[in-house]
């Protein structure tokens, strides 16, 4: 379900967070939907359980996630943050950062950057009609 | 709660050859420490005097409140220890060893030591002198375990182990520590080991620690920052450790990285830089440097 | 008591081999006092019984090595009461192996012993003779018995954990302790006093306390103020030669030299030609023995060298030779000077040199032919041809035995070193590294 990368530079529990705040802001994880047991996923992963309750809690303070006496935590019904377009840019930062970089050393113009990217969202959406037509 | 261990102002020295000094620190129940450090940096004496297996030359280590080099039998009980180099009694087998170290504690969890065993792949009815290293330490570890110590304390625990029994060993790891009160402190050169695990960082260097504090927090404040056309008479408006220069740029690690530092440098140098995470693995290497 | 009584299964069943001589003394033992009591033949039993002993003790062999490895590793100091234990199954172990010979001996004197001979032997202060044998004799005996097995356990620990000089010293002296003091105190003689045996064997277990618990920190505390004590090189002198030193034979004098201690301290006690005759031969034995190890330590000296197994066996076995020399010149000269120190006859040192001269080369080729560590076959000719040794040596003593006699043994002896040699060519030219492990 998540991917955690203990070797990079990026703690464990922001990864995580990252990575449940994405998928509630595209629609994954909807409202009421059940996380993993901090447990299971410490085990899953072999990372320090703290570490995944950590993340956990800042996401419920955040009021992305509920918790609940005795059964899984669950996203939240109604997000008290609505996340807005720009709460939902703002996730994306580090992966911006990243192309930056890679563009950057690759000596490209941000309009070729941009232009590549908006090839490869048609080509993205196009998969997708392609799998949703032939089901 | 009650820390499991506490060291104030520890120090050890053989002869003129002072091995720790200054240690001060702390190891509280759910913690899991995860102790770095080069060959000869002082790892194993830290362990072992954490232990009470040699006085310390200077100031004071307690564990479960009792001077460490004086611990009761009762404090014994719930600490479990795996040394660097294993103390099994080759001629005996695995099940007549595991039996006479389980005969020494009222509360050994034998189901637990034959799940593991299972899990591990360990033949309990071989000679651990026809044993390899890997099932060697492998044993040492269930010996540790089997009475529930609220105390684990592993010297290199996984140095000899395959990639499969290391990550079996980590589960465990995280079983252990799943449960309340528990606190583990283990030795380790596989980086990425400690990185998952651990919730506390010890960074011995030449005796002393280096570093101490939550991984995150480790994480976070020892960053590689980039700036890009710098000028060379432009330098850091802080100290940082090793700065390079190469055409026009300028890379550097940070190792008390803060918002306000961040703030500092864009002010300096504008939009120009560019802050990089590092790994585990880097950030020792470049406190090492 | 739980972990106690697990250390000892430990020490007396929990090793294969040595589980089955453990059993086998128990019934010998047992089946020796039944004997006794109910068919009352002493001397049919006399060698049931010391066999039962052999095994038993046999059989518990390793305890040494454990107790030693235990109680000095890092675990014990965090196992409950872990040390007290440790030690307190070692004196359990050594009062068990201990308890049988003065039982015995006490059922056998009650049972068979002509009475008017013990009646005459003892002064009867008022007391039974049958109270005196069940009380002070047998506390005696025990206490005897229980300080000899200690000094054994010692050796075997000493042989099975230390090599090198100090180690064959230290397990050298021990033996003369053991044969030559205790006797003295074992005695049908109500006036004896418990005292002195008694006050040995505490002091012993004492010292065994004091060094498996404080020595460690002692060591360190030495250390500390005098500077390390180990690897000092060679300054000047004979520089060992790289074959030397790979096998560990490269400062054969010092084996020699040790050798001087026990025997100077043997001359204070030893008169008995057949005794010193014995003793020296166990000490021409020892001196061959470290080429058990050559094969393990050859795999370096083979990676280094151009020579094949075959080239490298006559490297070895000249290497040996010239090591064995030195300590079977120094063993000679020593009996030469014992001979005239304490007048012992000429036929003594004629049958004594070449005795000791074979018993030492027979060693050392039995020991280049263990290429397969120590298996059954191998330690049985061991244990075979020391015994050959030592009771050739009792043999030769004896006034009684024609010279030649003596000369056809040894002929014999020198014919066995030379087929052992042919045995260890052949193993050596198929030499396997990775089963010579011990």
């Amino acid at each position: 379900m998540f991917q955690l990368n203990p070797h990079s530079g990026v703690p464990i529990y922001r990864q995580l967070c990252e990575q449940v705040r994405r998928m509630i802001a595209g629609g994954q994880l909807p409202a009421g939907a059940a996380l993993p047991s901090v447990r299971d996923l410490a085990i899953e992963h072999a990372v320090n359980p703290m570490t995944i309750s950590k993340a956990y809690s800042l996401l419920e303070a955040e009021g992305l996630l509920e918790r609940h006496r005795g059964r899984p935590m669950t996203v939240a019904s109604r997000p008290r943050l609505q996340a807005g377009p720009s709460q939902r840019l703002n996730a994306l930062n580090s992966e911006l950062d990243r192309l930056v970089l890679a563009a950057r050393q690759l000596d490209l113009t941000p309009t070729e950057v941009i232009k590549a990217l908006r090839e490869k969202w048609e080509a993205a959406d196009a998969g997708i009609r392609r799998r949703t037509g032939s089901r | 709660m009650q820390a499991y261990v506490v060291a104030r102002d520890l120090g050890k020295s053989f002869g003129p050859k002072c091995v720790l000094r200054d240690l001060d620190f702390t190891v509280e129940p759910g913690d899991v420490v995860g102790v770095l450090g080069k060959n000869g940096a002082g790892k194993t004496t830290l362990l072992e005097i954490m232990l009470g297996f040699s006085p310390a030359s200077h100031g004071r280590v307690s564990v479960f409140g009792q001077e460490s080099f004086a611990l009761s039998a009762a404090s014994k009980v719930r600490i479990g220890f795996v040394p660097q180099q294993d103390e099994l009694l080759a001629p005996l087998t695995a099940r007549d060893q595991v039996a006479t170290v389980a005969a020494f504690y009222p509360n050994w969890d034998a189901p637990l030591i034959e799940r593991l065993c299972n899990a591990w792949e360990l033949d309990l009815d071989e000679r651990i002198q026809s044993m390899s290293v890997g099932q060697r330490q492998k044993l040492s570890i269930l010996l540790a375990m089997g009475h529930r110590p609220d105390l684990l304390v592993l010297d290199e625990p996984v140095a000899s182990l395959d990639p499969i029994a290391r990550r079996r060993f980590l589960e465990q790891i995280v079983e252990v520590t799943a449960e309340a009160d528990r606190a583990v402190v283990f030795s380790s050169h596989i980086v990425s080991d400690v990185e998952r695990l651990a919730s506390r960082i010890w960074i011995v260097q030449d005796g002393a620690l280096r570093w101490q504090g939550g991984l995150d927090a480790l994480k976070e404040s020892v960053v590689r920052i980039r700036i890009r056309n710098a000028g060379a008479a432009e330098a850091l408006p802080f100290r940082a450790l090793h700065v390079t220069r190469s055409a026009g740029h300028l890379s550097a690690v940070v190792d008390d990285w803060s918002e306000a530092r961040h703030a500092a440098l864009c002010s300096q140098f504008g939009e120009a830089i560019e802050v990089e995470p590092l790994s585990l693995e880097d950030i020792f290497l470049a406190l090492h440097r | 008591m739980k972990p106690v009584l697990r250390l000892l299964y430990g020490y007396f069943f929990a090793v294969p081999w040595l589980r089955w001589l453990s059993l086998a003394g128990v019934a010998t033992l047992v089946l020796s006092a039944l004997y006794l009591l109910f068919i009352a033949q002493p001397f049919a039993v006399q060698g049931l019984a010391v066999a039962g002993l052999m095994a038993l003790f046999f059989g518990t062999a390793l305890m040494p090595l454990m107790v030693g490895r235990l109680a000095r590793s890092k675990q014990a100091a965090l196992l409950p009461w872990g040390r007290a234990r440790i030690l307190l199954s070692a004196l359990l172990t050594t009062a068990i192996v201990a308890f049988p010979l003065p039982l015995l001996g006490v059922i056998a004197l009650m049972t068979v012993a002509p009475k008017a001979t013990l009646e005459a032997a003892f002064y009867g202060n008022g007391n039974s003779l049958a109270q005196f044998l069940t009380t002070t004799f047998f506390w005696q005996m025990y206490v005897v018995c229980a300080w000899q097995c200690t000094s054994l356990y010692i050796v075997l620990w000493f042989a099975t954990h230390e090599r090198g000089v100090a180690g064959m010293l230290k397990s050298l002296l021990i033996p003369v302790a053991v044969l030559f003091v205790p006797p003295r105190f074992v005695r049908i003689d109500p006036t004896i006093s418990l005292a002195w045996p008694l006050s040995l064997l505490l002091a012993t277990w004492f010292l065994i306390v004091a060094y498996l618990l404080w020595w460690p920190r002692i060591a360190a505390r030495l250390t500390r103020r005098f500077g390390g004590i180990t690897a000092t090189t060679s300054k000047g002198g004979r520089v060992a030669s790289e074959v030397d030193l790979i096998l560990e034979l490269d400062r054969p004098w010092r084996f020699a030299l040790a050798q001087s201690v026990p025997i100077a301290v043997a001359a204070l006690f030893i008169r008995e030609p057949a005794a010193w005759l014995f003793y020296l031969t166990i000490f021409g034995v020892i001196a061959g023995a470290r080429a058990g190890r050559a094969a393990m330590l050859s795999r370096t000296l083979w990676l280094r060298s151009d020579a094949d197994r075959r080239a490298l066996f006559d490297r070895v076995e000249k290497a040996f030779w010239t090591h064995t020399g030195y300590q079977l010149a120094a063993l000679i000269a020593l009996m030469v000077a014992v001979g005239t120190f304490i007048d012992l006859p000429t036929r003594f040192l004629g049958a004594g040199i070449p005795l000791i001269l074979l018993s030492g080369t027979t060693t050392m080729y039995l020991g280049l032919a263990m290429t397969r560590g120590i298996r059954f076959g191998d330690a049985v000719s061991a244990v075979a041809l020391m015994l050959a040794a030592m009771s050739i040596a009792l043999l030769a003593a004896k006034e009684s035995t024609p010279l030649a006699a003596i000369a056809g043994i040894e002929a014999a002896l020198a014919v066995a070193t030379l087929a052992l040699r042919a045995l260890a060519v052949r193993r050596w030219s198929a030499l396997d590294w990775s089963i010579c492990r011990r």
